[in-house]
């Protein structure tokens, strides 16, 4: 009677209920299987996330990692270097990382494309999110202590003591109790040792046996080892988790011309699947082709109508691409269906401006304030110094700037700007000073090396103005301005 | 952008090589600059020889004319003054057996005949400044010389002039030990002060004919700024044609018997012609000295400059165009392509190799390990196209253009379909805004409105939250210094990293410090003192820090100033949870 209550409560996703009652049942009769399995299931349940997109690249995986062979790939071929082939109207602005801004914070946007070691250590923290990132295996141990606090008396399996040749050899208990390892103890070692003597008592037949050690694979950073098995399982069963975890191998192993070809193969079985058509929309974005990009977040729309990572994507590219009244529609869109946050105002105030409908702007600006939170008041201090400037309301812009600067007190652009306020009113040391803080903070961006070369020249330190201006083309390398700068630099050195 | 577009189609059109290799010997230990080649039958057998004007490896060795047959060395010629430059001509019209070399070396032409001395032409002697030459004048007529006031004198007079207009017995005498000088004066002082000429550049011009072999005259640069044409069988001056400055590259088109003219390049770019019996015409000043000078299609020349641009001139001296080298342009020769009736350029780059230009259109390119630092393009043995290369390393790589070779890469290739390629795409104005804009217009003086007034509240909003956020923990008022803080490690032991910079124009104030406040965590130091902060350079301060707990903890760092109670400046960090020990 009480089994089948606590099946009934498993079965109504009562897990805590469920937990507590199989814990009595498991007093009176330890060697219970049923009950012991039950258990296990109900614990899983109650921590089991979906960890396709939950994944983050860490220091260790994007500075330590010796799967990417070429330091120096073709153009196109890799998200490290997605090339320069921007054909829309301006650049995108980057993110706090380094990355170009996409239309929604999702994982991988986070962590920085790091070329040096300080960089590394620097940029995935700054006054507001201040995640160390080392690893993602690291990531996942501390979430499993996180869960252990809550068990009142001991772990409920001693793994240690777990006979895994035995249980691998049953496979009504060996599936729970990986997942039960894997999600709840978060012990990969051991969900991987379970997983391969599983896997040889099925002879390796079992799709789902792969995927388990694919997974496996991948937390533990054998990155290869979990193609294997991911492509080996694809062979036996085509899964869309299992194909979402191939292309993340290969996002992973930067190569996303393969993880096209894998989205592409597995939009033949699965036609028009919003996950891998995001994960396609998502690499090309990556590789910065955003008509491709664009094209396949306009499908996905039309398969998922309230899909706010497409929409959102949409949205921006239309701002950028010069269509402020389109991108307003998309962000309308987005807050009629339910999203009302600071960022959303954010952008819509900054599509009425742009798009002219001057009314609305201000309106817009005003809620961001008030729903913002410390982590993107920044960002709409930072926004509206933009409307002061085109107003020509310079005094304002400054006052705006310096709350951002006080918000985020690593907020490169506002730095930039603020220098070149500065500037306007003839104070050339507190631009340069303004210019370098900059550029120490943000070394991907080329704004602040290309004012300071320019500042530099003007001065007439040519020396200083040559450095700063390769700095700034080797962060935007078609970057005209810096070109003519560097030409009229060369003229002046090969005249000395 | 263009000439990207075209390399890339040249390239793609290259199926097979247009060149044969021929000889490539790595070992021949030649070390020359661009005119140091010559190709001549210097016997008149038909067998054509290679001959280097080598400057030697420094002291070690000194320069030396080599001949080479093949990539075989049959003879060398030492020479006393390191050459300028090596010319083959033929004294006799119709004459192979005419064939003479001249070298030019020092302030001497050294003329061989079948590799033999045949005649030495030395340069007339330069006038001494008068105010030298009076100097030395006295000195000569002095019953005892006072060799004190002679070195007096001239050392004043070398401030005054410069070493260039010296003469060098003065130079001589003057970098002498002192106990030497009365010696050297004594056995001079009476003999006339002269001043030697230097031959800069050699170069020939045919005499009368426009057969092969023709006779041609003597072309000498001289560093007094004059052009002299030497007759080829007598040696003696024909013409003086004053430049007015050395020139450093000397070419030759036309007879000189009829409307020939020659091209001449100075050490500062000045470019100009002179014709016989007329005035230097200058044609342009280039932007940097020049490399080499070459005839382009016909009587127009080419020029490669040092700053790596390619410049072709009319035989007017109008500029046609000019290109943009991908390196730096080391020696420039022109290659007549008799079959083809084409007359292309081939520019030696650091970094490239060579590259071949018919006008200004690429059209092949040959890789080469090692930089060419000469080129020559003329019959070599039998063969009659041959390319003679000389690395940078001592290198001599002599490849022959194939009879086949086709270059007609310029029909198939126009420059300006390149440049449209990427045009700028501008998107349509969409149905939308175009809607927009009529309610814009109905609309206007409301919408401006409501605009303003809102604007005037934000103002008002983005000044009360500025005073309110800069001022309630800090000085309000212009600050001269900015903090810039950054966290650096992966905890549990942090490192924050301050950056103060003064951004006023004069010094800081003196008494400030720094205070870093946070409640969970230790921080070493906690207090600093600043020193005087000059104007604009940063200076780093670094502080140690410790989180105690688990929970991240805002990091507070003030600027203070003794007796002040407000921060001037505040800005804050956030330490990160420090990740647990992972047991290996």
């Amino acid at each position: 009677m009480e089994l089948f209550q606590a099946l009934s409560l498993f079965g109504r996703r009562k897990y805590e209920e469920c937990t507590s009652i199989c814990t009595d049942l498991l007093k009176k009769n330890p060697l219970d299987q049923a009950v012991w399995v039950l258990k296990m299931r109900a614990l899983t349940m109650q921590v089991y996330v979906d960890d396709i997109e939950g994944e983050e690249e860490g220091i260790a995986e994007s500075l330590l990692d010796t799967y990417t062979i070429a330091s120096m790939p073709r153009p196109g071929t890799s998200l490290k270097n997605p090339g320069t082939s921007f054909t829309g109207q301006g650049l995108r602005p980057k993110t706090q990382s380094g990355r170009p801004v996409t239309g929604v914070i999702r994982p991988l946007t986070q962590s920085a494309v790091s070329q040096t070691f300080e960089q590394a250590l620097k940029t995935p923290r700054s006054a507001t999110s201040a995640r160390p990132i080392t690893a993602s295996t690291g990531r996942n141990v501390r979430l499993g202590t996180a869960s252990m606090l809550t068990e009142p008396d001991g772990p409920f399996i001693q793994l240690s003591r777990l006979n895994i040749t035995k249980y691998a050899s049953q496979p009504g208990i060996a599936k729970p109790l990986f997942e039960y390892i894997y999600y709840h103890e978060q012990d990969v070692r051991y969900a991987l040792d379970l997983a391969v003597q599983a896997t040889q008592v099925c002879q390796f037949k079992d799709w789902w046996w792969k995927v388990q050690l694919g997974k496996c694979y991948y937390t533990l950073g054998l990155v290869r080892d979990a193609e294997q098995q991911f492509k080996s399982a694809l062979k036996e069963c085509k899964t869309i988790e299992t194909v979402l975890r191939l292309i993340r191998v290969y996002v992973r192993l930067d190569q996303p011309l393969a993880a096209l070809e894998t989205c592409k193969k597995g939009l033949e079985y699965f036609s028009n699947d919003v996950t891998i058509l995001t994960e396609m929309a998502r690499v090309f974005e990556g590789l910065n082709n955003m008509p491709m990009s664009v094209k396949y977040y306009k499908m996905i729309v039309q398969e998922d109508a309230s899909h706010t990572e497409g929409i959102a994507s949409i949205g921006m590219h239309h701002f950028y691409n010069d269509q402020p009244e389109l991108a307003l529609r998309y962000y309308r869109r987005i807050l009629q269906m339910g999203v009302y946050n600071a960022e959303v105002f954010n952008n819509l105030g900054l599509c009425c401006f742009y798009s002219q409908q001057y009314d609305h702007t201000v309106s817009c600006f005003e809620r961001a304030i008030s729903l913002a939170t410390d982590e993107n008041i920044a960002d709409v201090w930072y926004n509206i110094s933009h409307i002061a400037i085109c107003l020509g309301d310079l005094e304002m812009a400054d006052q705006c700037l310096r709350l951002a600067i006080a918000a985020d007190n690593r907020y490169a652009l506002a730095y930039n700007n603020l220098g070149v306020l500065e500037i306007k009113s003839n104070n050339v040391t507190a631009a340069r000073a303004y210019f370098h803080a900059a550029a120490s903070i943000a070394d991907y961006s080329y704004e602040p090396h290309f004012n300071s070369a320019h500042l530099a020249y003007e001065v007439g330190d040519l020396q200083t103005s040559y450095i700063a201006v390769q700095k700034a083309l080797s962060a935007y390398p078609d970057h005209g301005d810096s070109k003519e700068l560097l030409k009229k630099l060369q003229r002046h050195f090969s005249h000395i | 952008m263009n000439g990207l577009g075209i390399d890339r189609h040249g390239v793609g059109g290259l199926g097979t090589s247009r060149w044969l290799e021929a000889i490539w010997e790595p070992g021949a230990r030649i070390y020359c600059l661009p005119g140091g080649l010559e190709m001549l039958d210097i016997s008149g057998d038909g067998d054509a020889r290679f001959i280097v004007a080598d400057l030697g490896t420094g002291a070690a060795e000194s320069a030396k004319i080599r001949v080479f047959k093949g990539g075989d060395q049959i003879t060398e010629h030492s020479m006393i003054d390191p050459p300028c430059g090596v010319v083959g001509f033929y004294s006799e019209n119709g004459e192979p057996q005419s064939a003479l070399l001249a070298v030019g070396a020092g302030s001497s032409v050294y003329i061989y005949k079948n590799m033999r001395p045949h005649f030495k032409y030395c340069l007339p002697y330069m006038d001494a400044h008068p105010k030298e030459r009076e100097i030395w004048h006295r000195a000569g007529l002095e019953e005892e010389l006072n060799v004190l006031s002679l070195s007096d004198e001239l050392e004043l007079l070398l401030k005054e002039l410069g070493a260039a207009t010296i003469s060098p017995r003065t130079l001589k005498f003057l970098g002498m030990d002192v106990s030497l000088r009365f010696s050297f004066a004594e056995q001079y002082r009476r003999i006339p002060l002269s001043k030697a000429n230097a031959v800069t550049t050699i170069d020939t011009i045919r005499k009368d004919s426009w057969n092969d072999p023709a006779s041609s005259c003597l072309l000498i640069g001289t560093e007094s700024g004059e052009i002299l044409v030497l007759d080829s069988r007598a040696f003696s001056v024909v013409d003086k044609l004053p430049l007015g400055w050395p020139p450093v590259s000397l070419l030759s088109t036309g007879l000189w018997a009829g409307d020939g003219h020659i091209i001449a390049i100075g050490r500062d770019g000045k470019l100009g012609s002179v014709r016989k019996g007329c005035a230097l015409r200058l044609w342009d000043k280039l932007s940097a000295p020049a490399v080499a000078l070459t005839t382009l299609a016909g009587d127009n020349a080419a020029v490669a400059a040092m700053d790596g641009t390619l410049v072709g001139f009319s035989k007017k001296g109008i500029k046609l165009w000019q290109l943009q080298l991908p390196g730096i342009a080391l020696d420039l020769i022109s290659l007549p392509v008799l079959q083809s009736g084409l007359s292309l350029l081939a520019v030696s780059v650091a970094g490239s190799g060579v590259l071949l230009y018919d006008g200004k259109f690429h059209v092949d390119s040959i890789k080469t390990a090692e930089p060419i630092s000469a080129i020559k393009h003329g019959r070599m043995g039998q063969e009659e196209r041959a390319m003679a290369m000389v690395t940078i390393g001592g290198g001599l790589n002599v490849k022959i253009l194939k009879r086949t070779a086709d270059f007609s890469v310029k029909a198939s290739t126009n420059p300006t379909m390149n440049s449209n390629n990427n045009r700028f795409t501008i998107p349509k104005k969409t149905r939308l805004f175009v809607e927009q804009t009529i309610r814009e217009r109905s609309e206007a003086a409301k919408i401006h409105n409501a605009f303003q007034s809102a604007f005037l509240r934000l103002r008002l909003t983005v000044a009360r939250k500025a005073v309110e956020i800069l001022a309630t923990n800090q000085e309000f008022r212009p600050n001269p210094i900015t903090l810039e803080a950054s966290v650096l490690g992966l905890g549990p032991n942090y490192l924050i990293k301050i950056l103060v910079t003064n951004i006023s124009d004069g010094l800081s104030d003196t008494e400030l410090f720094l205070v870093c406040r946070d409640e969970n965590a230790d921080i070493k130091p906690r207090v600093i003192d600043l020193p005087l902060l000059p104007s604009g350079i940063p200076i780093p301060v670094s502080v140690n820090a410790t989180p105690r707990g688990k929970i991240p903890g805002k990091v507070h760092i003030m600027l203070c100033k003794m007796g002040k109670v407000k921060p001037i400046a505040l800005t804050t960090v956030v330490l990160p949870v420090p990740e647990d020990d992972i047991e290996v």
